[in-house]
């Protein structure tokens, strides 16, 4: 189960885990969860996260599309490893969400 | 996992896994074992994404989750090169409309797997049918 905090009107979730096709499941209801509570700005927090692969990064499109449906919204992902802001600009999704390293 | 032969220098990793996905984890934690024992340099994120996304494909679309069929997976290092082959038994998938495609629209969910694939220099090539999937690369 992922650590989530509420603060200043955002919401900040860490996985803590690997985003793969066997995870993705569980952490999709969360993120939902937070949806559906009315949350406009998740901060996704990357830390401990090693790997990613193409089933993480559909549910994090997965994600910005929901807030967009429930009237806009922003994700932003932070403490990104050199290897998956890597990829993820390998994706082209630098104009998707924020991304961040730190 | 087969043993080292280091006279020749080959090294060589082989799994038979369920179509699950927690096979999949079982199976890259065992391979990156692997590679870790056998010093392989190289990009070790990049090699595990691939396998990864490789073993998606396989199990998740090729053998589409069957209890009754396996994906199968070899590891060749052989001096300064490195062939992978996974192979599924399912009935294959029309790879030559998803090879040298540009990236999906950012928006999209779906669709990553083969380009996915073709990113950090490995080539690509399938069998006919689409179910057997060899990657090669000098490291």
């Amino acid at each position: 189960m992922s650590q989530i905090v509420k603060e200043d009107g955002n919401v900040r979730i860490t996985p803590g885990i690997d985003i793969v096709a066997s995870t993705c499941t569980d952490l999709r209801q969360e993120l939902l969860g937070l949806i559906n509570e009315g949350q406009k700005k998740i901060i996704i927090d990357l830390q401990d996260t090693a790997m990613i692969d193409s089933s993480g990064i559909g549910l994090l499109i997965y994600v910005k599309n929901c807030l967009v449906d429930a009237g806009g919204g922003e994700v932003e992902i932070v403490h990104i490893s050199d290897d998956i802001m890597e990829l993820f600009l390998i994706m082209r999704l630098e104009n998707h969400f924020v991304l961040r390293n730190s | 996992m087969t043993p080292n032969d280091s006279k020749n220098s080959i090294h060589r990793f082989h799994h038979r896994l369920p179509s699950t996905l927690e096979g999949i984890n079982k199976t890259v934690a065992e391979l990156t074992d692997f590679i870790k024992e056998i010093e392989l340099k190289t990009n070790y994120f990049a090699l595990i994404f691939l396998v990864r996304e490789a073993l998606n494909n396989a199990v998740i679309h090729g053998n589409k989750m069957s209890p009754t069929k396996q994906v199968q997976i070899d590891v060749v290092v052989e001096g300064a090169n490195i062939s992978i082959t996974i192979r599924d038994e399912g009935d294959g998938f029309h790879w030559r409309k998803w090879v040298d495609r540009q990236p999906v629209n950012p928006e999209k969910t779906s669709g990553r797997g083969v380009y996915a694939l073709q990113q950090y220099g490995y080539s690509i090539r399938y069998n006919d049918k689409g179910n057997i999937l060899h990657l090669n690369r000098e490291i």
